[in-house]
């Protein structure tokens, strides 16, 4: 059974046992993945269905072409969570004005609120990931959450926060190398 | 428009990584990633950066993974194998199974897989179109023979069915009027091909409202697992 089979198999050798088609292999991925992967379509999307619809097609690209991921550049959560954060914003951007209209009065205004700190941490959850982020200025979370978690181009970021696009881009920068200290620092595993 | 700066193209890599550059920006990047293998490292690890800002506070299921399975095709299965042939299916981490209840679910598939002529049946009852549920891609009809009488029949054309997950079959269900229990199950199978015809013996007299096509574990308890892929109402 898959998690006999492939429990403690590296990504490399679930992308290989997948080349070869064998569908425990993709059920060990689902099992180790799915879950983040959901997690990150539903906060994008806001809609279950359309997160699941998301989920199932990254899954199933990963079947169909499994030389798309090459584990000499990263993990595959990375690779995974990338793609159903790049179709996640492919189809925000796709319905921009449904989705936007869906998304803007919470969203928007959580991201700018009084004490985005707070609000930024509640929504990403996760202990580690929280202390991560407390290493982060409040507007270089803002940054994030907006252009990460929300899906929003750099250049939309600047126009709802009122800064010079560069300085966005550069937030988002120094956001991420920071967080990368941080996460490195606590060893966070994936998971 | 002249091209970016290999140091502007540097300082826009974390927002390409989290998808946040548009248009040409993003193309212009995308260009220069296929000849710079310095910054394709370094939007690989902002990438991984930003997989550790995910929790994973939602739980698919097992709901989500059928979805995912069902489209396996067999003939992708197949396509990249050594051997050349199917697997067969085996019991999966999410179908944890009792050695007797399998043997039992084997009786139940053989007897499922009466493969039949119309023969002897007489004229049908009743027949009812298959409703697929959900994403499940299922077409076909049921007709119910002499369901009045004890040995009432009930035969399935399945014109369109997908293999079943592995470690998971197809179970036959029916309801009928007046009936104590609620769903009554006739049969199990597993295709071996997209098309399936099924005769089936009806568990008795009565009258039938309707049909349901459940996926149920391979040796799993013998109640309707509520993963319906198609279901047929009668009269």
């Amino acid at each position: 059974m898959a998690e006999a089979r492939y429990a403690e198999a590296t990504d490399a050798a679930l992308a290989v046992a997948i080349a070869r088609r064998d569908p425990e292999a993709l059920e060990e991925v689902f099992r180790r993945h799915a879950g983040p992967m959901l997690t990150l379509a539903l906060r994008l999307l806001r809609a279950p269905t359309l997160a699941e619809d998301t989920v199932q097609e990254v899954l199933l690209r990963l079947w169909s072409r499994p030389e798309r991921f090459d584990a000499g550049r990263g993990s595959l959560r990375a690779f995974l969570l990338a793609d159903v954060h790049g179709r996640g914003v492919d189809l925000i951007r796709a319905n921009e004005a449904r989705l936007r209209r869906q998304l803007e009065a919470a969203s928007t205004r959580e991201a700018v609120g009084d004490d985005p700190e707070e609000e930024v941490g509640q929504r990403l959850l996760g202990e580690r990931v929280r202390h991560a982020l407390a290493v982060l200025p409040p507007e270089q979370r803002a940054a994030i959450d907006l252009a990460y978690f929300q899906g929003r181009s750099y250049r939309e970021v600047a126009g709802i926060l009122g800064e010079p696009e560069g300085t966005v881009k550069s937030r988002i920068r120094l956001a991420l190398d920071r967080l990368r200290g941080a996460l490195d620092e606590s060893e966070v595993g994936a998971g | 428009m002249t091209s970016p700066t290999h140091e502007q193209i540097r300082e826009a890599l974390a927002a390409y990584a989290a998808d946040a550059v548009e248009g040409e920006e993003r193309v212009s990047i995308a260009r220069h990633l296929q000849d710079c293998p310095l910054c394709r490292a370094e939007v690989a690890a902002y990438r991984e950066t930003l997989s550790l800002l995910v929790p994973s506070s939602e739980s698919p299921g097992d709901r989500l993974w059928l979805r995912v399975a069902a489209r396996l095709e067999p003939s992708e299965q197949g396509r990249s194998s050594g051997r050349g042939r199917r697997r067969r299916p085996r019991r999966s981490a999410l179908a944890l199974a009792s050695a007797g209840a399998l043997v039992a679910l084997a009786a139940a598939v053989v007897a499922a897989f009466l493969l039949i002529g119309r023969g002897g049946l007489g004229p049908p009852a009743e027949v009812a179109a298959l409703v697929p549920h959900g994403h499940a891609d299922v077409a076909g009809r049921a007709t119910l023979y002499r369901p009045n009488a004890p040995d009432g029949v009930l035969v399935l054309d399945l014109t369109r069915i997908a293999p079943p997950p592995p470690g998971r079959h197809y179970e036959v269900w029916v309801l009928r009027r007046r009936s104590p229990a609620a769903m009554e199950a006739v049969g199990s199978f597993t295709p071996r091909g997209r098309s399936v015809r099924l005769r089936l013996p009806l568990p008795g007299a009565g009258r039938y409202r309707a049909l349901d096509i459940s996926v149920q574990r391979d040796g799993g308890p013998a109640t309707h697992s509520r993963l319906s892929v198609a279901s047929a109402r009668f009269g």
